[in-house]
């Protein structure tokens, strides 16, 4: 056992962009985490997230042996019961009745053999993943250009382009190193022209040449819109057209149905700045579109990635240096279960069910169970859980209950299902609740395999510290129940790189170049090679050894002819309409510093500091038309479901429109599940939920009182009006900020929750029903409650969490002031990576700072990830703006 | 124009005054008449010495030097028996006889003893004066068990003072909380824990019917029947104001001597001040107040305008280690605002009373901090404004 430190390259967990995570190891332990420099993805950079990694780690709240209804078992006898259960079910009512829900964040190989044991041997192809949700239509729409769900870009077409067109996308925020590298190479190439499409302003229009605040959905009559001028302005490639596609007379037949003046009215644009952006896009060869989750997320996703990819081919911009329609994932492994065939209509390394391909893959997997036809996508998978037909599913690192549309329902189906299997990290989600049987799983940092990021590049994760408790890798508990149910010959791996290469070797078998994916090229690694592989795009095969920057740079496409395809497409806007009750378009989306359903970010306080509660963004005329003020507790309602989140008025909302994040979930808030909004809408072809449009209402609730405090323990808040929670680090104590009842027995409280404090100093004043109470143990602060009509009067979570986590330097009933009157509140943290918060900074513009790179060279604000130089921006601004009024 | 003036009573009213007129520069003849043998001392810290926690050496209020540089003549041990308030003349216990231009009358008061059945009995006794400690200590010498009667803030004094001298000591108070004019229940309850966890016995809502004993006190009957052993029984259940001497003085004397706002009596050149003194029908049981009226018995005499107008004045309990405050009303209504901190494992207890933005009362227990700045808000009457709301935490108003 070594003492001195050592340094372990391995790949980030979150988003799409797949950063190079550099990390420092010691004692089993990972001490720091910083950006791969040689990984090309980041090149040493790393978002706030990602700088977050190590304070995620550590045993507190880990599944650590596995459970069948609630009691530990050991491995055997779990996988006893899982192979038993399932074969029963098998028996009776066949193999359709067996379901898989995988998830974007479970490594290749686990995916690889989940879906083998699924589709091949237990022969259902009700397997689905999280990815639905996320890049469907992407796939769905790149399928019917292409001929292969194929990412034709690189990175660097986002430096080397003269127009970006991010559509859909709050990168800054989302992808913030890719924004990163946008930001930098518009400062290298000041002619570089960026245009954000987006109903709402975000951190992202930052670096926006032009805004589009677009009407919610549109999307396609705009790039409908967009191929139809481009043809009647002759600016379109007819050489290109001519040699590589078909399709164009219907394509552009269908984008001339409207004039241009018809789809202004229709995107909400005014003709002028419509026209710039076409006359942009027309004007420069080397234009990127870059589009995510606003495109994807909609009931026509699939035709707004085609009305997309009709304009790039218009112009002969696929494959090109600094061009391309390039479609970026939210997680880190959605591109590798793509790969292996994770999606209920895929069959395996991107092979539909045909006959033929069926074929091949028994042949290659020596099966006679495969599965005949697609199965079941993620909102049909559940609905018939719901209905019974499915009587057992086993979810792999997700959380559907928070995740998919019609949330609440999904919750029933699960908790009424006979069989629900959760193999997961955590030991409390939403979803692990309804679990029959619980199996505790490797995660990031812990597990080994590949991950394939949004532009095709295979980056290795390394384990860096041993498992915690019996937890074990995915591929090892899927290895072992396929033994315990006969298919042991076929099953007979021993570490990812076996599994590995026989997923490349599938890759490349029978594959003439019908189909794009091929890794052929790797399907030899040894042991060592596996470990040392270094980030690589694919294709890898014998024509591309050293993997493969860009697709169809030759114009030949995987498509039957060889050619690209446009697509007719008949642009729509959302599915459900506005009405009286339902007045207001409802958006989603993520924040900076939180990732999915916030199990694993949550961990870092750190990265609650920066938002710590779920909220409502409204236009500020919406808000007073509603009569809501800032911070106010909203009720934000639909016909499936409702939150109660905290208002935000934010400028850079449309007018009748609401965002609420899609994070929280219950164990963070009472009621802020935003997937109980959301109809099951679905794009018919890849089966995409519309997350991005809802009509919604949105109505006050009244909050007599306020309180926040902080606990060592978690609090049982389920009586109050209100209550979010946020946890300290490795869960040494927890933050809740409470909205109640007038006449709160706080005594009462106290005393259910058996805080072993021996000592508890309260203040109470009659007048404004302001109470607080300091419980103490031996110059400790236990519990800490503090309540007032007033929210603004209530001390700030810092400073809570500041006196919880030390020794009381005063008396007890002197922390009932409820501040230190000496320590200045720093405000909400703006970065996160120096701790620098919002009254800092304020001050500081105040006093003379008045730009962004004064206030690092100040503050340091700013100076390492960078994710926050948009909202440093928005304070300089705002702040000079005010100062000068 | 009072070019002599006599100063009736040796007490610390008389003294004040007289070291206020001397610093004020008054010019005539100051004689001062006590019934006490001693020159004027500090009786507030008689209950300090008492425990042991003070000495005789801090008790004289002025030196020897003072009096006699500013040729103050000094009669002590010699009570003033006779005043002819109409000639301004008196006679004292010795037979001396002087008229003055001018008569001050501060006799303060004399402890007030129920009048029960053995309350003459050798053993039964007041504490207001330096000889009560002389007494005490000898009980003490003899380990007897000492009741106190009265639980207010004398009666705690010297039940605190008995209990340091070594007595086994048990106080009996007829209210149900002690200290109930300065405290409210729950202060009085915390104070009581404390006071017994010094193991000093308490009995509250208990009434004193009988001394018993013959040839001296043996312990104390109460109405419910109980029977407590004590051979020292202290009586700290009140005072009245020393008035009877001039019954016949031709002075206004209600419960005291009746004076006006510039502290003039009904006859002229004849003033009075401190616990005899009675001032819109208030007397007065505490120093504060006295030495408001001292500095403006001294305008007065010096013939400059000065009325006396009575404050909200606290209290504090000199019982070491056991911080108790208190000031001002603490009667609350709907109109007002009670600011309350408590700490029970502390023992700090603080109560704020607010009204119409001003502070109104202050109860401080275990934790005395700012108390001077709430006395003073008090006092003042300041509106509180936008610090009303972290006055508990900073009284410091800007």
């Amino acid at each position: 056992m070594t003492k001195q430190p050592t340094t372990m390259d391995t790949t980030c967990p979150y988003c799409g962009v797949g950063c190079g995570v550099s990390a420092k190891l010691k004692d089993d332990r990972i001490i720091a985490v910083s950006g791969g420099k040689s990984h090309p993805a980041n090149l040493g950079a790393l978002c706030v997230k990602g700088s977050a990694l190590h304070e995620t780690m550590g045993d507190h709240g880990r599944l650590l042996y596995p459970t069948i209804e609630g009691e530990r078992v050991d491995w055997p006898t779990a996988i006893d019961a899982i192979a038993s259960r399932l074969t029963t079910i098998r028996e009776t009512y066949g193999p359709g009745a067996i379901a898989f829900y995988l998830s974007g964040q479970l490594l290749t190989e686990d995916y690889y053999v989940a879906n083998k044991l699924a589709k091949g041997f237990i022969g259902t192809s009700n397997v689905d993943t999280n990815s639905r949700l996320c890049m469907s239509s992407a796939v769905s729409s790149y399928k019917r250009a292409f001929g292969g769900d194929a990412v034709p870009c690189s990175y660097e077409d986002l430096e080397n382009c003269g127009l970006l067109v991010l559509v859909g996308s709050n990168a800054a925020w989302t992808h913030p190193v890719l924004y990163r590298r946008m930001v930098v190479a518009k400062q290298t190439n000041p002619a570089m022209k960026v245009v954000v499409i987006d109903p709402r302003r975000t951190a992202t229009c930052d670096i926006a040449d032009l805004h589009l605040p677009i009407a919610p959905g549109s999307d396609g009559f705009l790039f409908m819109g967009l191929l139809g001028w481009l043809q009647q302005h002759d600016h379109v490639d007819e050489a290109y057209i001519e040699q590589f596609t078909e399709g164009f007379d219907p394509a552009v037949a269908a984008a001339q149905q409207f004039s241009f003046s018809e789809t202004a009215t229709q995107v909400g644009i005014d003709e002028e700045t419509l026209e710039t952006f076409y006359r942009w896009f027309a004007e420069t060869d080397k234009t990127v579109t870059f589009y995510s989750q606003g495109i994807n997320q909609s009931s026509s996703g699939t035709d707004k990635g085609n009305a997309i990819i009709n304009c790039h081919l218009a112009t002969g911009r696929v494959g090109k240096v600094g061009a391309g329609p390039f479609s970026i994932t939210g997680q880190p492994n959605a591109m590798g279960g793509r790969e292996v065939g994770g999606l209920a209509n895929q069959l395996a390394a991107h092979m539909e069910y045909t006959p033929e391909n069926r074929q091949t893959v028994a042949e290659f997997w020596h099966t006679e169970n495969l599965s005949q036809q697609p199965g079941l996508k993620a909102v049909d998978l559940f609905d018939a859980v719901a209905a019974g037909t499915i009587k057992a599913i086993w979810i792999m690192g997700t959380n559907p209950v928070v995740s998919l549309p019609d949330a609440d329902k999904v919750r029933a189906a699960l908790e009424a299902c006979e069989t629900v299997i959760v193999s997961d990290c955590i030991a409390q989600t939403d979803t692990t609740a309804t679990a029959n049987i619980l199996l505790p799983a490797t995660g990031w940092g812990e597990k080994s395999g590949t991950v394939t990021n949004s532009e095709r590049r295979i980056s290795r994760q390394r384990t860096l510290t041993s498992p915690p408790g019996e937890a074990r890798h995915d591929w090892w508990i899927l290895t072992q129940v396929a033994a315990k149910l006969g298919f042991g010959d076929q099953f007979t791996y021993e570490s990812p790189r076996d599994v590995f290469v026989e997923h490349a070797a599938l890759s490349g078998f029978k594959n003439t170049g019908n189909r794009a994916f091929d890794i052929s090229g790797l399907s030899a690694l040894t042991e060592q090679q596996y470990d040392d592989l270094t980030p690589v795009q694919w294709p890898v095969n014998q024509a591309n050894p050293q993997g493969t920057a860009r697709l169809f740079t030759d114009g030949r496409f995987v498509t039957a002819t060889g050619k690209a395809q446009f697509i007719a497409v008949q642009p729509k806007g959302p599915v459900q309409f506005l009405s009286a009750d339902y007045p207001l378009a409802l958006n989603t989306g993520r924040v900076r510093d939180q990732w999915h359903t916030m199990t694993r970010t949550a961990r870092s306080s750190r990265l609650l500091n920066h938002i710590d509660a779920p909220f409502v963004l409204i236009h500020p005329h919406t808000a007073e038309e509603q009569g809501l003020s800032e911070n106010d507790l909203a009720e934000v309602s639909t016909r499936h479901g409702s939150v109660r989140v905290q208002v935000q008025v934010d400028e850079g909302m449309g007018v009748n429109q609401l965002f609420v994040p899609i994070h929280w979930n219950d164990q963070y808030a009472r009621k802020a599940r935003v997937g109980a909004l959301l109809a099951p809408i679905t794009d018919p072809l890849s089966g995409q939920p519309e997350f991005k449009f809802s009509p919604a209402a949105i109505q006050k609730v009244e909050t007599p009182l306020w309180a926040a405090l902080i606990s060592d323990r978690p609090l049982d808040c389920s009586g109050f009006i209100d209550w979010t929670m946020t946890p300290m680090a490795n869960n040494q104590g927890f933050h809740y900020r409470i909205a109640t009842a007038e006449h709160i027995d706080w005594s009462d409280f106290i005393n259910r929750h058996g805080s072993n404090a021996e000592g508890c100093a309260h203040y109470c004043d009659s007048g404004l029903g302001d109470e607080r109470f300091i419980c103490y143990q031996d110059d400790r602060v236990k519990l800490a409650i503090f309540c007032h009509r007033d929210q603004s009067a209530l001390p700030s979570a810092d400073w809570l969490k500041d006196i919880f986590s030390k020794d009381m330097e005063l008396s007890p009933w002197q922390l009932l002031a409820g501040r230190n009157m000496a320590q200045a509140d720093k405000g909400r943290l703006i970065c996160s990576c120096f701790e620098v918060g919002e009254k800092q900074i304020v001050h500081s513009i105040v006093n003379g700072t008045c730009s962004v790179k004064q206030l690092g060279e100040e503050l340091k604000c700013g100076t390492n990830c960078g994710s926050c130089i948009p909202e440093l921006n928005h304070l300089v601004n705002q702040t000079l703006k005010v100062d000068a009024a | 124009m009072i070019n002599s003036l006599a100063i009736i009573g040796t007490g610390m009213a008389g003294a004040r005054l007289a070291e206020s007129l001397v610093a004020e520069g008054y010019q005539g003849a100051i004689t001062m008449i006590g019934e006490e043998r001693v020159n004027p001392y500090n009786r507030i810290q008689l209950s300090s010495v008492l425990a042991g926690d003070k000495t005789l050496d801090g008790l004289p209020l002025l030196s020897e030097d003072w009096y006699r540089t500013h040729q103050i003549k000094l009669l002590s041990g010699d009570p003033v028996v006779t005043l002819d308030g109409a000639n301004r003349n008196i006679t004292t216990a010795s037979g001396w006889q002087q008229q003055f231009d001018g008569i001050v009358i501060a006799t303060g008061s004399r402890p007030f003893i129920p009048s029960i059945p053995g309350n003459n009995l050798p053993g039964v006794m007041a504490f207001r004066t330096l000889d009560d400690i002389a007494i005490m200590q000898s009980f003490a010498e003899q380990g007897s068990r000492a009741l106190v009667v009265g639980g207010g803030l004398l009666g705690l004094e010297a039940a605190y003072g008995l209990n340091q001298l070594g007595l086994d000591v048990t106080v009996i108070h007829n209210s149900d909380t002690l200290m109930n004019r300065q405290l409210d229940a729950r202060a009085a309850n915390m104070l009581k824990d404390s006071l017994e966890g010094r193991g000093i016995s308490i009995l509250t809502g208990a009434r004193s019917a009988a001394v018993t004993g013959i040839a001296k006190a043996t312990g104390l009957q109460l109405e419910d029947g109980q029977w407590l052993e004590g051979e020292l029984i202290v009586f700290a259940t009140g005072i009245s104001p020393n008035v009877d001497v001039f019954a016949d003085s031709g002075l206004q004397i209600n419960r005291g001597i009746v004076v006006d706002n510039q502290m003039r009596t009904a006859l002229p050149a004849v003033f009075a001040l401190g616990e005899c003194a009675e001032h819109n029908g208030i007397t007065v049981g505490i120093v504060a107040p006295i030495w408001d009226q001292a500095t403006v018995l001294t305008e007065t005499l010096l013939g400059r305008p000065a009325s006396y107008h009575p404050r909200e004045h606290s209290t504090q309990l000199k019982v070491s280690g056991i911080d108790v405050f208190s000031a001002g009303n603490l009667k609350t209504d709907a109109d007002s605002r009670d600011i309350v901190i408590s700490d029970p494992l502390a023992g700090v207890y603080r109560r704020l009373v607010i009204r119409d933005n001003r502070l109104q009362a202050a109860l401080l227990f275990g934790d005395k901090s700012q108390c001077s700045q709430y006395e003073a808000l008090i006092g003042s009457g300041q509106l509180l404004g936008a610090n009303e709301n972290r006055l508990m935490f900073d009284a410091a108003l800007t």
